[in-house]
């Protein structure tokens, strides 16, 4: 009974990068920068559809809010990594990750989830156990530095859009 | 001596004229006396005089001149003439006096010096005077202290007050400790109660665990049952079937997941392997056999079985089975349990099959309706009668402005809270239709918060929102979403909605839980056409719905009038529909668990929704314009499958 199907569907780093064919004239292109940035558009585009008016009044204030508070959280973040405190940070990346997927962010979701298992003295995956502190924290400090680098390039995109929401970034 | 002294104390009398005291010129007449120089004389300096034998003096002199003999009384006389005494020592000529000597002294009473005895004068009215201010500050004194006392007894007053009044609040915080003890009494008693009912409710799941799997080995025979209501139109389903329904078709299909949970936990650790192993398949392959016509269509089904897989639409697969190809399209039979009245004759309902191309993976990838929501993708709010309440809790900010804009968007009327305990507080002051409820959240979690609502409020509909799907956590959500049907007033939660919802996640939430509001329920659905060149087939429920406004029942045990089966339309009346009754609850009951294990926003829906509109209308037509509809509600399954 398994098909393709099994392998697709696991296969999340697929999913949000590459779609079926059929997608993709309809698909908001997200490689308006150097094309690394991961952006469910779908997910972003539903925000998109909530504003009332040209000027994006509406995403523009969740887009600007979210970053504000993605700042905020890694900074948080580098200080309970100083601490040593990993429930602190587990909780940090349950809460940005509920933010970042609501905007379709996967990538930064995805890190987010990653710090909320470590914190928790699990593996990434949130399955296996990890019983050194210094290991899971480790494992967060690159987390959080691979998503500082993924925020970057997101919040470039963001303000390239909103600079010019018209451009090509619509279909 | 005695001589002597009586013969001075008559000249002293004798001499006593003048205005200055008797006692005074006495006592001068006694000191000029020469005769007494042993007894009493003037100092040598003249200024003072000297009683030197007071002995002496008392027994001889005084009663000589002064007719009494009693020392004290002279002195006494003499202080009141402002005599003093002077201190022996403190003339150098003291010592010579002796010890025993007395001295007194008044600046005008001098030797040689006469005249000056008239200004001695007795000091008597002096002492009466001091008597009387005395008298006087005594009566001042009294004032004051009767002030005194008036001001503390005022001030006792108030301190007895004072002391009342706490005396009083003491009582009252006793009394109202006493009421809290209750009360806190209470709430033991009712957790107690909770915790017993909890356990009840496990030893039940536990039972019907047992019996779903004893079940199993019957699941063949149900589905050929299936098969034949079907076949009789507007043929009503009794809840024993529906009941009997799932867990038949669940063995049916799949052996090895026999219980809700176990299938819920099978989807959790391996979605992709449910999709293909659905339970609509099996039923294919019965129908297959049953009836060689629909043989024929049996490729078109696989899409339609991984649809129903994706836990969609579940029901729709059953339904829709292929009759009679007309134009190549095929009619689906309405499966039953819904609400759904409209007949199946309107031939305009109708779904497309598609052809089994489909199949390419591309469902399975990106999940994300991206590609058919595009702008020009109407959102069609409900048709409320009024603005549903709904209260959203939510501590994430970005969240919560996000599913705030969502809800106002769909016209609700939208109530934020940060957290559980604000939540709860407001559910306890106000009425809503619908709670969304975060779970992780700071003060009070979404769970605990929805057991605490549950103890005053059994009917308001709690919807988890979380993106926290876990496998720790399965059993927590699994017993919340199972709670919908069964024991959803004991655990708490209605429902799951996964993060990040969609807008149709939200919708088919509103239209699962809210659909009593809305203003057109008999309304009859609009025609649903699903183009052939589009990939995928199935329709969404909730979309349908919305823009249908038809109403269907939220579970099938609550709405009894829509067992009632349809049959093809006339022209296929010789086909036989799939058994759409037990069909119609096991999917039902499928998708109920699916969607909150699954992360799948819309799946909640296809279980009360699922055999409304997908019974009424499925008969298949071509080259429809809905596609569009259907496809993204696909693609955002699966694309949550592959998120959570």
């Amino acid at each position: 009974m398994p098909s393709k199907d099994t392998d697709i569907t696991t296969a999340k780093e697929t999913a949000t990068v590459e779609g079926g064919e059929s997608y993709q004239s309809q698909r908001v292109p997200l490689d308006s920068n150097d094309g690394t940035v991961t952006i469910d558009f779908a997910t972003f585009e539903q925000i998109l559809e909530m504003d009332d008016d040209e000027d994006h009044e509406f995403s523009r204030t969740i887009v600007w809010g979210f970053m504000d508070q993605a700042t905020e959280t890694f900074q948080s973040m580098s200080d309970y990594l100083k601490k040593k405190d990993l429930k602190e940070l587990s909780s940090l990346g349950h809460f940005l990750k509920g933010s970042s997927a609501t905007l379709g962010l996967t990538k930064v979701k995805d890190y987010c989830e990653k710090i909320q298992n470590l914190g928790l003295s699990r593996d990434e995956t949130g399955v296996g156990r990890i019983e050194d502190p210094e290991v899971s924290l480790a494992g967060i400090k690159s987390a959080l530095d691979e998503m500082k680098k993924e925020y970057t390039r997101v919040r470039d995109y963001f303000i390239g859009y909103y600079d010019n929401p018209n451009g090509n970034h619509q279909p | 001596m005695e001589g002597s002294s009586s013969g001075g104390g008559g000249a002293g009398g004798g001499s006593a004229a003048s205005s200055s005291s008797d006692f005074v010129r006495k006592l001068y007449k006694m000191l000029e006396d020469p005769t007494h120089r042993q007894t009493v004389r003037w100092s040598d300096t003249g200024d003072s005089f000297i009683v030197v034998d007071t002995n002496e003096f008392t027994r001889n002199i005084l009663p000589n001149h002064f007719k009494h003999s009693n020392f004290a009384s002279f002195v006494r006389q003499l202080n009141k003439y402002d005599f003093h005494k002077i201190r022996n020592n403190e003339e150098g000529g003291g010592n010579s006096y002796g010890h025993q000597t007395w001295e007194f002294k008044h600046p005008d009473f001098q030797m040689n010096n006469i005249d000056n005895l008239d200004n001695i004068k007795r000091k008597a009215p002096a002492p009466r005077k001091q008597a009387q201010q005395n008298e006087d500050g005594g009566v001042q004194q009294i004032e004051d202290l009767n002030n005194q006392v008036q001001e503390l007894s005022k001030a006792n007053q108030e301190m007895t007050g004072q002391v009342q009044s706490l005396a009083s609040d003491n009582h009252t915080i006793i009394q109202e400790l006493g009421t809290m003890q209750h009360v806190l009494q209470q709430h033991e008693e009712r957790v107690r109660i909770q915790e017993k009912v909890i356990d009840n409710i496990m030893v039940y799941l536990q039972k019907l665990d047992d019996e779903i799997k004893e079940m199993r080995p019957v699941g063949g025979i149900p589905s050929q049952q299936r098969h034949d209501n079907d076949g009789r139109p507007s043929s009503s389903v009794s809840p024993e079937d529906s009941v009997t329904g799932p867990a038949t078709s669940a063995s049916t299909s799949r052996e090895h997941l026999s219980t809700p949970l176990q299938r819920a936990q099978m989807l959790l650790n391996n979605p992709p392997e449910i999709l293909d192993a659905s339970p609509s398949m099996g039923r294919f392959r019965g129908l297959s056999q049953s009836g060689p016509s629909e043989t024929a269509d049996y490729s078109n089904f696989g899409a339609v079985n991984r649809l129903a897989q994706n836990g969609q639409r579940p029901a729709a697969l059953p339904n829709g089975i292929p009759t009679v190809p007309e134009d190549g399209s095929a009619t689906f039979a309405i499966s039953p349990g819904t609400t759904m009245v409209e007949p199946f004759s309107n031939g305009n309902l109708g779904y497309h099959m598609q052809p089994p191309q489909h199949e390419n993976g591309s469902l399975g990838i990106r999940g994300r309706p991206a590609p058919s929501r595009k702008r020009s993708t109407p959102f069609v709010p409900p048709n409320w009668q009024a603005p549903p309440r709904v209260l959203l809790v939510e501590d994430d900010p970005t969240c919560a402005r996000i599913g705030s804009k969502f809800l106002q968007t769909a016209e609700c009327s939208v109530d934020m809270a940060s957290n559980g305990l604000i939540a709860v507080n407001k559910l306890n002051n106000g009425k809503y239709d619908l709670v969304l409820m975060d779970i992780v959240m700071p003060q009070l979690d979404g769970v605990s918060a929805a057991s605490l609502v549950r103890q005053f409020d059994n009917t308001t509909p709690i919807i988890a929102m979380t993106s926290n799907i876990r496998r720790d956590d399965i059993n927590m959500y699994f017993n919340h979403a199972v709670g919908s049907g069964v024991i959803e007033y004991v655990l708490g939660m209605n429902d799951v909605l996964p993060k990040p919802f969609t807008k149709e996640g939200l919708l088919n939430m509103l239209e699962k839980y809210l659909s009593h509001l809305k203003a057109n329920e008999g309304q009859i659905p609009t025609q649903l056409n699903f183009n052939e060149h589009d990939n995928r087939i199935i329709e969404e429920q909730g979309t349908i719905m919305a823009k249908s406004g038809l109403k269907y029942s939220q579970s099938p045990s609550k709405s009894p009038q829509g067992t009632v089966l349809y049959g093809r339309p006339p022209a296929d009346a010789g086909e036989d529909p799939i058994g759409e009754t037990p069909s119609a609850v096991e999917d039902a009951a499928y998708a109920n668990i699916i969607p909150g294990y699954l992360g799948d926003s819309t799946a909640p829906r296809a279980t009360g929704a699922f055999p409304s509109p997908g019974t009424l209308a499925h008969g298949v037509r071509r080259g429809a314009s809905e596609m569009d509809d259907s496809q993204q509600q696909l693609m955002s399954l699966d694309s949550k499958k592959t998120r959570y």
